[in-house]
């Protein structure tokens, strides 16, 4: 699905859906109030904070400086930038702007990376997880609350994450007479609303009601007597959900 | 003249007949050929699975023999291709969900442990005394599910052993228990698998990963009627005189007071879940629907941030976000000093019509938060920083990191720095205490955001 094989895929996925990371480095993650800014601020003899250390290390990568990585921009820094300034024909005045910014290969204000907002990096997409999931979700959760539905999704996902199921998406919503609605064909013959879309998508961002539930079913409709020897965790709408 | 007045009619019923029969014999033979092709398939993936599962016996032996770390990780990674195909086979048997799980459970977590062992190989750790005396119970468990898996084969030599799976599966009544014979035989056979060794070790599938207590469940049980009054306090302002009602509870690894809002009039429904130890949110879901967005990520990031502090969670940081369906999902991370600790997460959704929060998931944090005694770092930053592929064109120093092992149990303190070759942004982790590179994180940015693979 990812391009990888499936286990690394599955693995990648367990990976990404606990480690997810990345901050403070200010670049594009205008998302970290304090340190990071969607472009860079303007910097002179006085200031300080990360944006200084940023500065101060690509500085000191190119040879210009030599001084701690102190985020205080004094004597040591200036005379590093201008030296720098000088070398790369710009106007010298110690002044770290948009420009120096740029020479120094971290202005991030505007399209350096085009791909910003390219809808599909090289083939990788996860799309199609959030299409198969909503489809089971309409064709097992239909009518349930909006928490049901979720809860539905979840269970899907701990299934990838359990070693007694397999360990693909696909494989554990195909797998032969997993869900009667894959079995009698509804899951094609419906298609998603908003509302399922929603819930596959919180589904996938980690929320899970139930708390790691590996089964679900209807105690109103016929099922396998077996079901009832595993552990019911939580009731939501017309379903129990069991580990 | 009698006869004349029949004629018409047996002729017209005889052709009646024979069109029926031709069009169900049509029908018959089609079913057949459906039937047989379905056989086919399954037989594939039986006859498969018997495949891998003699070629994992024979590498895990070889494994044990190996006496060169080359080898063994050269087995071992066998091993662990060997089970994972078997897995995948398995999975496209059509049988009920209970008669292989034992099966399951030991081929994954046969492939999984070995490419753990594989990986410590690699790094230069042989496989100790412990373990191997650990593979050689996997061994044996192999051998033996390869040769009941051969009988079940051999007792059923015609092509059909698949039949009356197939023939149930298009009976309507899928759900019952229908038992077969050879049903019951690959059950018998799963039943021999019970005995497995418990495996702890650092890969996805471990088994400490299933016995986790939560760790950031502080302060003494509260009653449901406290439950409510934590509920209410914690939903955003304009939920404040919705009707609360008890909706059970949750017994599971996290127990918690589930609880439903409702509004007096129209509008949406709330539901969230509080913990019976220490009554801490655990989640909470709002099933608007949002039409439109409006709203920039950084600004979603920043009504997240204001509603986490408002409830008294302080020390986060907001680290991606991923938008979809007029939403954005930003996860936080708590910090300790100067170290992020990417364990103990946060997520909140974000409307981005008009930035109300309509989503709440501390799970991973309650889980994982404690105070950590986190190791002081053995090299420098500059020294990690030396270590990192030069053609990654970096886009920062760098900085400390907590982040979970594979088996999301296990945390290591880590460098954290990001970087760009060939126009891919990555994220290469340096283990603070050996060196190591611990984990590399590719970040791709999508229509709905970025998120790291």
């Amino acid at each position: 699905m990812y391009g990888y094989t499936p286990i690394r895929s599955a693995l990648r996925r367990l990976v990404t859906a606990l480690l997810l990371a990345f901050l403070l480095l200010a670049e594009w993650s205008p998302l970290t109030s304090a340190p990071a800014l969607a472009a860079r601020p303007t910097l002179y003899w006085g200031s300080r904070g990360y944006q200084v250390r940023v500065l101060q290390w690509r500085l000191q990568q190119w040879g210009y400086y030599r001084g701690r990585i102190d985020g205080i921009f004094g004597g040591g820094t200036a005379r590093a930038v201008r030296t720098f300034q000088w070398r790369n024909g710009l106007r010298v005045d110690g002044v770290v702007g948009p420009r120096t910014w740029a020479a120094l290969g971290l202005w991030t204000g505007q399209p350096r990376y085009v791909r910003r907002y390219r809808v599909v990096s090289r083939g990788i997409s996860r799309g199609n997880d959030v299409d198969l999931l909503a489809r089971l979700i309409a064709a097992e959760a239909r009518g349930e609350p909006y928490t049901g539905m979720v809860a539905v999704g979840a269970v899907i996902l701990n299934r990838v994450r359990s070693p007694r199921f397999p360990n693909t998406l696909a494989g554990v919503i195909f797998q032969p007479g997993a869900f009667e609605s894959v079995s009698n064909g509804l899951i094609w013959r419906r298609t998603p609303n908003s509302s399922e879309y929603q819930a596959a998508r919180a589904a996938l961002n980690g929320w899970d009601p139930t708390f790691g539930a590996l089964f679900f079913w209807n105690p109103a409709k016929p099922v396998s007597g077996w079901i009832w020897t595993r552990r019911i965790v939580v009731r939501v709408g017309k379903h129990v959900f069991a580990i | 003249m009698r006869e004349q007045r029949w004629l018409l009619p047996t002729t017209l019923a005889l052709i009646l007949a024979l069109g029926l029969g031709v069009w169900g014999y049509t029908q018959y033979q089609a079913r057949r050929r459906l039937e047989s092709y379905l056989a086919t398939r399954y037989q594939q993936a039986f006859f498969d699975l018997i495949d891998h599962v003699e070629t994992l016996e024979v590498t895990l032996g070889k494994g044990l023999v190996a006496g060169s770390p080359r080898m063994s990780v050269a087995s071992l990674g066998d091993v662990w291709r060997a089970a994972y195909a078997a897995q995948s086979e398995l999975s496209k048997l059509p049988l009920a969900t209970p008669t292989l799980m034992r099966t399951a459970k030991f081929l994954t977590q046969v492939g999984d442990y070995s490419f753990s062992l594989a990986r410590e190989s690699a790094a230069g750790r042989p496989v100790g005394e412990e373990d191997r005396r650990r593979l050689e119970v996997l061994r044996d468990q192999a051998a033996r599910l390869s040769s009941e898996l051969h009988q079940v084969a051999a007792a059923a030599g015609d092509g059909r052993l698949w039949w009356p799976e197939i023939q149930r599966g298009m009976s309507r009544r899928m759900g019952r228990d229908l038992r077969s014979p050879l049903a019951d035989t690959l059950a018998r056979v799963d039943e021999q698998m019970a005995g497995l060794p418990t495996l702890i070790y650092d890969g996805p599938f471990s088994d400490q990963v299933e016995n986790r207590r939560p760790l950031g469940l502080t302060g003494p049980p509260v009653t449901a009627e406290q439950a409510e009054v934590v509920a209410r306090r914690f939903v955003p302002e304009q939920y404040k005189d919705y009707v609360i009602r008890q909706a059970g509870r949750t017994q599971g690894p996290l127990d918690a007071y589930n609880l439903t809002l409702t509004p007096r009039g129209r509008g949406p429904r709330i539901d969230l879940a509080v913990s019976v130890k220490g009554g801490h949110v655990v989640w909470m879901l709002n099933n608007r629907l949002v039409k439109s967005s409006r709203l920039s990520t950084e600004e979603a990031a920043r009504r997240a941030k204001d509603f986490l502090e408002s409830r008294g969670l302080r020390n986060l940081l907001p680290t991606y976000a991923t938008r979809g369906e007029n939403q954005a999902v930003i996860p936080f991370a708590a910090t300790q000093g100067e170290v992020i600790l990417y364990p103990d997460q946060i997520k909140v959704t974000v409307a981005l019509d008009n930035g109300e929060i309509l989503g709440y998931d501390a799970s991973p944090y309650l889980t994982a938060h404690h105070t950590r005694r986190l190791p002081e770092p053995r090299i420098s930053l500059e020294d990690a920083r030396g270590r990192v592929n030069p053609d990654l064109q970096l886009l920062g120093p760098g900085q400390l990191a907590l982040i979970p092992r594979e088996n999301r149990v296990d945390e290591v303190l880590t460098y954290e720095f990001r970087g760009v070759m060939d126009g891919e942004e990555y994220i290469v982790y340096i283990n603070a205490l050996t060196g190591e590179e611990e984990r590399i994180l590719r970040v791709v940015r999508t229509a709905e955001g970025r998120t790291t693979l």
